[in-house]
């Protein structure tokens, strides 16, 4: 009862959620409100009744009702469904509504807007109608301004054509009366032409019986021709036996010399081979006079060498002579001594006989020194002689005139003396005489005189001292004289014995000079080759060599080459790894340090031409490439536009390419450049013609050439001849 | 060896050989004691009454049998004037070094079958002390800074056949050497003076 009420209750509000969307959650509420309902009556029932059978029963109303319930939920779902696609399909319809809705509207606006437009469309149609009204009117005066022009024109070109017409009138009566004058030539020339005919025919029938004659004659000259050149033959057949003759002439002398050859041919092969046999020997021979020659040349050699060596033998004979009489001399410059065996021994004579003439001469030196201080001493002692002597000589006269002095003194002391005995004797007579006093007076006196005496005795001795002292110099003196005279004497022969080995001396002196100047020579030389010995060993231990006679080896392989091959190629391998590092980080710096397969990326850009250097030379390549393309293409534009230029002057059609396969020809003399041909070349090589409107127009030639003997050239020409007749015409 | 010398009497093949194998072992020891090849390359030997590093480098090996067997040759013909062993930076390519060993030839013994008298014994002490020299020598030549390698010269007559493995050279000097002569010895038909030339430390 509730569920029929249920279902009616749903198409109501099925019914009202169509109506009106306001009120679309209600149904929905009910409807749970009440299966809730029917719930809470169930549970009421069931808590009403608490006995078996009711509860059996009641399990079973309820099991019955559940499945009800559970009957009803199913409807109520599919109910909902159908609910939820009825809205949906409602919501639906509304839109279609409201987009026909607005699109009408948007019609509607554009009506409008078109209605706007034609009126301003109907409004500027106006206006340009009176525009071309006004413009109207203006060409109908123009119209009428030109009608008139026209008019006036007309009227001219009338009045020309009467004068025209006139003239023609005037013109046609010349012609006519040409035309009579020409008939009347014409009428002339007939008759003539007939007369000609007769003429003609009469020269014909001539011209036949000439006809006759010639063939005659030709028949005539052909056999002659012929006769001639059976003649022509002979004679070349002649000749051929006259040349065969003579030949056979010339054989037989040949023959005859032959035979007379033959005779002696025998004679020549035993010559021959007495020739052959000489040959071989004489080839032997050659080859021993070769080597006899090459012994000749080596023997030359060494005969120039033994020449030189004679030339240097007898030299050195002469030298050995030399040598050997100054080997005699020397040796019987040694008489005295045992005879020199040996150089040795003679140099070591030599060595000593120099040292001692050193020594000798050191000691002549010595002499010569002490000579000359010898001679100095002897000149100043025979100055300090001559000054003795003078000397001696003043001393002598002193002497003299002390003993003069000493006479006279002794004269006088014994004067003295007597005077003195007599003052004695006196003095004794007054002694005896005189008193003491006076005694004693003259006894002073005595004394003073006795020390005068005595002073007179001191000075006496002292006198005879000197004396003494200068005889005994004189003596001295007379002594030093001699001995001085003596050495002058030895000195003087001194003197002498140097003036005879004065000469020897000067060349001792000269060889000594020499000897040392040798010396010292000999020194510096020493000591050169020692220093450029040093220095040759020096070099040699650099390991210097003579490039004239060594040269160095060594083997091609040696470690030093094969490791430097190693070095070069490490370096090449890690400049290679270097690139390709460079290359990595590049990439990695490029990416931002997130890459994929790192080590393929690297390669491929390696095989590209990645480095710099490869894409120089790429482009180097490319342009010499290019640069060759153009000037082939230049080379060949040039060529084919001569070609072309050639073919179209030759042929008269200028050929081009419109698209492959497709020539198009147009004529020289073709009216309008419309009028070409096209030909198609197909894949099997074949040529044949496309229609154009230039080939409908030759529909002739097309029949004649093409159909009839399949022939482009002929047809091409055909239409060139046609195009050129048609322009001379035009032309003419 | 051994059977072409006699106790007492050098012929002239023995004498090559043993002139060779004073170069072999000669250069081996240069090649030691100058740091050519790396320490670890080289094996001891007993010889001249010396214990003497030998490498053991095969190629090193190859090239120095190969170069030895043709000196041997050239000795025999008494052709060869002078081995040079040239040590060469490779860096710089410049000669530092130059071990010469003039080679003075009696080339009668070319014509001469008579064998020489001197012991064996005593040429190996010679020898002994030529190569005792070497191997002292590393107190006052200069130290190889960078790394060496070295070369083979051969100074022979002008005349001689050049063969095919070999080529020509130059003298390879020392920009500015320093020489000292070592010790010599001779077989009576070989006499082989020994020199070391190196650059002067500026």
């Amino acid at each position: 009862m509730e569920d029929n009420t249920a279902v009616i209750r749903m198409k109501r509000d099925f019914d009202a959620f169509i109506h009106g969307t306001g009120s679309k959650s209600t149904p929905m509420f009910r409807l749970d409100q009440s299966d809730i309902s029917n719930d809470s009556h169930l549970e009421q029932s069931s808590v009403s009744s608490l006995s078996v059978k009711s509860l059996l029963d009641k399990e079973k109303e309820n099991k019955s009702k559940e499945a009800e319930v559970i009957a009803l939920r199913s409807q109520v779902t599919k109910l909902k469904l159908e609910l939820s696609s009825l809205q949906t399909s409602n919501k639906r319809v509304k839109i279609d509504l409201e987009k026909d809705c607005e699109l009408m509207q948007m019609e509607r606006e554009q009506e409008v807007e078109k209605v706007v437009e034609m009126k301003a469309q109907l409004q500027y149609i106006a206006d340009k109608e009176k525009q071309t009204r006004e413009e109207l009117l203006e060409c109908h005066k123009e119209l009428e301004r030109r009608k008139a022009s026209y008019e006036e024109k007309i009227n001219m070109f009338r009045k020309e054509k009467i004068h025209l017409e006139q003239e023609l009138q005037e013109a046609k009566k010349k012609a006519w009366e040409k035309l009579t004058g020409v008939k009347n030539e014409l009428v002339r020339t007939t008759e003539e032409l007939n007369i000609c005919r007769q003429e003609l025919d009469d020269t014909k029938s001539q011209l036949v019986l000439q006809l006759r004659h010639s063939s005659d004659l030709e028949s005539h000259l052909k056999e002659l021709e012929d006769y001639k050149n059976k003649a022509a033959i002979a004679e070349q057949k002649v000749k051929e036996f006259e040349l065969r003759i003579s030949s056979m002439e010339e054989d037989e002398k040949v023959i005859k010399a032959m035979k007379s050859q033959l005779t002696s041919f025998e004679e020549l092969e035993r010559e021959n081979r007495k020739l052959s046999v000489e040959n071989s020997y004489l080839k032997e021979i050659q080859e021993n006079i070769l080597l006899l020659k090459e012994q000749n040349e080596s023997l030359k050699g060494k005969l120039d060498r033994s020449e030189q060596r004679m030339s240097d033998f007898s030299k050195l004979q002469i030298e050995c002579e030399d040598m050997k009489l100054r080997l005699e001399k020397w040796e019987n410059a040694d008489k005295g001594k045992s005879k020199v065996q040996s150089p040795e021994e003679m140099s070591k004579r030599i060595a000593e006989l120099q040292r001692t003439e050193a020594l000798m001469l050191a000691k002549q030196g010595q002499m010569q020194s002490s000579m000359t201080s010898c001679e100095s001493e002897l000149r100043v002692v025979k100055g300090e002689c001559q000054d003795l002597k003078t000397e001696l000589i003043r001393e002598k006269q002193k002497v003299q005139q002390q003993a003069d002095f000493i006479k006279r003194l002794q004269k006088k002391l014994l004067l003295v003396t007597k005077e003195r005995d007599g003052y004695k004797s006196i003095i004794d007579s007054y002694e005896s005489e005189v008193t003491v006093n006076i005694q004693a007076g003259t006894s002073t006196h005595i004394q003073q005189l006795e020390e005068g005496i005595g002073g007179y005795k001191k000075q006496i001795q002292f006198q005879e001292e000197e004396l003494a002292k200068s005889a005994e110099q004189l003596s001295e003196s007379r002594r030093q004289n001699i001995q001085f005279e003596k050495r002058i004497r030895e000195l003087e022969q001194a003197t002498h014995a140097n003036q005879f080995s004065q000469c020897d001396q000067e060349i001792i002196l000269q060889l000594r000079e020499k000897i040392a100047g040798l010396e010292k020579e000999l020194e510096a030389k020493e000591e050169k080759v020692l220093v450029l010995e040093a220095r040759i060993e020096q070099r040699r231990l650099q390991g210097d060599y003579d490039p004239t006679t060594t040269k160095v080896l060594h083997f091609k392989m040696n470690p030093v080459k094969i490791a430097q091959n190693q070095r070069t190629e490490e370096i090449k391998a890690l400049q290679e790894e270097n690139e390709r590092l460079k290359k990595r980080l590049q990439i990695l710096e490029e990416s931002g340090g997130k890459v994929e397969d790192l080590t393929v990326q690297v390669e491929q850009k390696l095989q590209e031409p990645g480095s710099a250097k490869d894409i120089e030379e790429m482009k180097t390549q490319l342009n010499s490439a290019k640069l060759k393309n153009e000037r082939l293409m230049e080379a060949f534009k040039k060529t084919s536009q001569e070609f072309r230029e050639v073919c179209y002057r030759l042929m008269g059609y200028k050929i081009d390419i419109p698209c492959t396969n497709q020539y198009r020809l147009t004529s020289m003399y073709s009216e309008s450049p419309n009028h070409f041909l096209l030909f198609q070349q197909s894949s099997s090589g074949e040529i044949q013609m496309l229609e154009t409107e230039f080939s409908t127009s030759l529909k002739d030639h097309i029949d004649m050439y093409l159909a009839r003997y399949d022939s482009i050239p002929a047809f091409l020409s055909s239409v060139t001849l046609d195009l050129v007749s048609r322009q001379t015409i035009s032309i003419g | 060896m051994a059977a072409t010398v006699t106790q007492n009497a050098i012929t002239l093949k023995g004498s090559t050989e043993i002139v060779a194998e004073f170069f072999m072992y000669g250069i081996n020891s240069i090649l030691y004691q100058r740091g050519i090849y790396p320490p670890e390359t080289f094996t001891r030997a007993q010889k001249y009454g010396l214990t003497l590093l030998v490498t053991t480098d095969e190629q090193l090996k190859k090239y120095l049998n190969e170069v030895i067997s043709q000196i041997k040759e050239w000795l025999f013909n008494m052709t060869v004037k002078k081995l040079v062993v040239v040590i060469r930076s490779i860096d710089t390519n410049e000669v530092l070094e130059r071990w010469q060993f003039d080679v003075e030839c009696d080339k009668t013994a070319l014509t001469e079958s008579k064998p020489r008298e001197k012991s064996e014994k005593e040429i190996s002490k010679e020898i002994g002390s030529v190569i005792r020299q070497i191997t002292a020598s590393v107190t006052f030549l200069p130290l190889l800074e960078s790394a060496c390698e070295f070369d083979l010269l051969v100074y022979t007559d002008k005349n001689l056949e050049v063969p095919e493995a070999w080529g020509e050279s130059g003298p390879q000097f020392i920009a500015n050497s320093e020489e000292v002569r070592l010790r010599t010895f001779t077989t009576t038909i070989h006499k082989v003076d020994t020199m070391v030339a190196y650059k002067k430390s500026d």
